[in-house]
């Protein structure tokens, strides 16, 4: 019986070793994938390590830079696209190591819930960014640029840093869906945007583009509400009391200086006042002077900063009442502070929105 | 039934803490609640589970040994049948929801029905080891499970939003009432408790209440994170403590969910053992009974897979709750009665 036994767990701890050594090569690992309009469907480029000869051979991926290539297929649904790509192969796709993903502008009426349902079902990690970029979303992510081939890692190293230095709005996957499934909201989703350096060389090893995120885009469940630029990324960041560091060139006095903002603290309330929202944030947090022209005094740089943050919050005041549209959580503002009132909006804030008021206040200390 | 005194108070509460988690993990969430409206259910629901369990808990402290022969006497027999018959229902409910998300989760891995089958068959396996081997296990698993979830809600990438927190407005009273309804239901720890007891050495009340106080915290610290972590995206994944998992990675796990399906399936494969144990154990031939009674269970609960039949439809919560009501408070209660009877007459 002992004997039995023994036989019967080896058997079963046989089972348990999952792959071959063969079989990561039957599939095709995406990176990266950039999804264009085409016809009545789409184009979508799914960037993959092409593997190497020790992949091959069962030994470890070979996932350098020379081994990235871009595969393209079309669909009239994004899972269309998938199996088109599956049979053309004879691969499975997997997608549990996508990066980022890209949506081209043109796009942006779309249904982007249906792309979002499309990434849940394709088992793409929740918290992956989906920006969108100017033009062509494939000829991004085939891009040859300054720092390298346009790789999954370096463009999702641009958004984050962006995201991270309070640049733009994080748009993950699960971020988005969960600012859909409370009605009326906006997502800010950044542009990842090509720009053309001008006066360069004309040598062959040198690229005249580089890669950045400049502005963002505001999408509903129903499409596109707007656009809006950095400046009022970064206020939207402050006005949604999650910025926590920036980086913010101020002119202060006579001269100009570079200013590091760390530990940001932003305390958000809302009140009814006189019947109209009066939403009161207040900012806190620390400098660092990076640089400053001669003749530049502290206070006028601590003074000058304080102003930087009050402009960049009314650039994203503004951006918020033209577009209507709830991208900084005053519903739930609303619900925590003044459930009476927001219970009578029923779910749509658009009227909260027109009637809003805002007082900030930012008060900075040296590091 | 085998009355000898085996297993500890600390292993008893991981036994019934591990079944109460098992059927966490395989609840779908069908619906939207305010985190606020969920957490007072579980506060309400885990009040009350405290009331109904002193008669229970006082009749094993006060020298009880087995409630079920101290009010049946010859018909002890037929009583017992009502267990079996009961976690019998229980064990197949598991096994069928069990099924259900590994069709939706794993759907390209292993067919569920096969899934379950192997999953019962391993149960009653274990079942046939007694409940010394039982409880060890159940401690092994526990600490799988709690380093799982540590690890889990600490390496989770999203950001707390506390806004997410509001509070329990009167158009929450619906979702407060559902969840107290089904967490309530899912009390079949009760009757558990008072077969398994039986082989308790000492400290019924340190079993109960510690089971009590370790649930509540691990699902509210769970429905806390659901709710200002991972919002309302729990719908769409569906699966609670799967989509903690779904949301976390740290630089040499990138995706939890195949530790979360292996840690699931032991879990799972264990409490079904606990099930079957309980089901045969008041058997003369217990191994017999208890392959016979995963037959039954995997019967049931593959038939309620293929007509979708849920947990947590209005008959099964009925079914469970009468099970709670009737096998964990009112017998108790009688024997507990009984035996105060008994000792005052003796005085």
């Amino acid at each position: 019986m002992k004997k039995l036994t023994i036989l019967l767990f080896a058997f079963a701890a046989m089972l348990l070793c999952g792959c071959e050594a063969g079989e990561v090569q039957r599939r095709i690992v995406v990176h990266a994938l950039g999804i264009d309009p085409l016809g009545d469907g789409y184009e979508v480029s799914y960037q993959v390590f092409s593997g190497g000869t020790s992949s091959e051979q069962g030994g470890p991926v070979d996932a350098s830079e020379s081994t990235v290539v871009t595969l393209l297929a079309q669909g009239r649904t994004l899972y269309e696209t998938e199996e088109s790509l599956r049979l053309r192969t004879g691969k499975e796709v997997f997608m549990g190591d996508v990066e980022l993903i890209v949506i081209s502008d043109e796009l942006k009426d779309a249904d982007l819930t249906e792309f979002l349902r499309y990434f849940r079902i394709a088992d793409i990690y929740l918290g992956v960014n989906v920006v969108y970029c100017r033009g062509s979303a494939g000829d991004l992510i085939g891009q040859k640029l300054n720092q390298g081939s346009a790789t999954a890692l370096l463009l999702k190293g641009v958004v984050e840093t962006a995201i991270d230095r309070d640049r733009a709005c994080s748009s993950r996957i699960i971020e988005i869906s969960n600012t859909f499934s409370d009605g009326g909201s906006a997502a800010v989703i950044p542009v990842l945007s090509l720009e053309k350096e001008g006066g360069k060389s004309e040598d062959s090893t040198v690229t005249d583009v580089t890669l950045g995120v400049f502005e963002s885009l505001l999408i509903t469940k129903d499409g596109f509400a707007g656009e809006i630029g950095e400046d009022a990324a970064m206020g939207i960041r402050l006005l949604r009391g999650d910025a926590s560091e920036m980086s913010l060139e101020v002119e202060a006095g006579e001269g100009i200086a570079a200013v590091e903002l760390k530990n940001l603290k932003i305390k958000r309330k809302i009140s009814i006042d006189g019947g109209a929202p009066l939403l009161k944030v207040a900012i806190e947090g620390i400098y660092d002077v990076r640089s400053a022209q001669e003749g530049v005094s502290e206070d006028e740089i601590s003074d000058a900063a304080e102003k930087q943050l009050l402009y960049l919050c009314a650039q994203g005041f503004e951006a918020l009442k033209s577009s209507g549209k709830d991208f900084i959580g005053l519903g739930k503002l609303l619900e925590k502070y003044e459930q009476g009132y927001a219970l009578r909006q029923n779910g749509d804030f658009g009227g909260a929105i027109e009637g809003l008021w805002a007082s900030v206040e930012a008060k900075l200390k040296k590091y | 039934m085998r009355s000898d005194k085996k297993i500890s108070a600390g292993q008893l509460m991981l036994m019934l803490f591990l079944a109460r988690i098992m059927h966490t993990m395989i609840f779908k969430a069908s619906h939207s609640a305010s985190g606020a409206a969920m957490m007072l259910g579980l506060l309400c629901s885990t009040a009350v589970e405290a009331v109904l369990a002193i008669p229970a808990v006082w009749y094993f402290s006060a020298g009880g040994s087995d409630p079920v022969k101290e009010i049946s006497g010859k018909y002890s027999s037929a009583v017992r049948f009502l267990y079996s018959a009961y976690f019998a229902v229980i064990a197949g409910g598991t096994v069928a929801l069990f099924a259900e998300f590994l069709a939706s989760e794993f759907s390209k891995v292993t067919p569920p029905i096969v899934a379950a089958l192997l999953l019962m068959l391993a149960a009653a396996y274990c079942a046939c080891l007694g409940i010394e081997g039982l409880a060890r296990a159940a401690t092994v698993v526990f600490w799988m499970f709690a380093v799982l979830f540590g690890l889990m809600a600490a390496v989770n990438e999203g950001g707390f939003d506390l806004l997410n927190l509001r509070p329990f407005s009167p158009e929450d009273s619906g979702s407060f009432w559902d969840y107290f309804t089904e967490s309530l239901s899912s009390g079949w720890w009760l009757p558990m408790f008072c077969v398994l007891a039986v082989h308790l050495r000492k400290g019924a009340v340190k079993a109960a209440y510690g089971y009590l106080a370790l649930k509540f915290v691990t699902l509210e610290t769970l429905l806390l994170l659901v709710t200002i972590v991972l919002w309302r995206y729990v719908d769409v994944i569906g699966y609670p403590i799967f989509a903690l998992g779904a949301y976390a990675k740290t630089d040499f796990i990138e995706r939890f969910d195949a530790i979360n399906m292996l840690i699931w399936a032991i879990n799972c494969t264990l409490v079904l053992g606990i099930y079957l144990y309980i089901c045969s154990g008041s058997f003369k031939r217990p191994k017999p009974a208890a392959l016979l009674f995963a037959a039954a269970a995997a019967a049931f609960g593959i038939v309620e897979y293929k007509n979708g039949l849920r947990f947590d439809q209005p008959w099964f919560l009925g079914f469970k709750l009468a099970g709670v009501a009737l096998l964990g408070v009112v017998l108790p209660s009688a024997a507990a009665v009984k035996l105060l009877i008994k000792r005052s007459a003796a005085k």
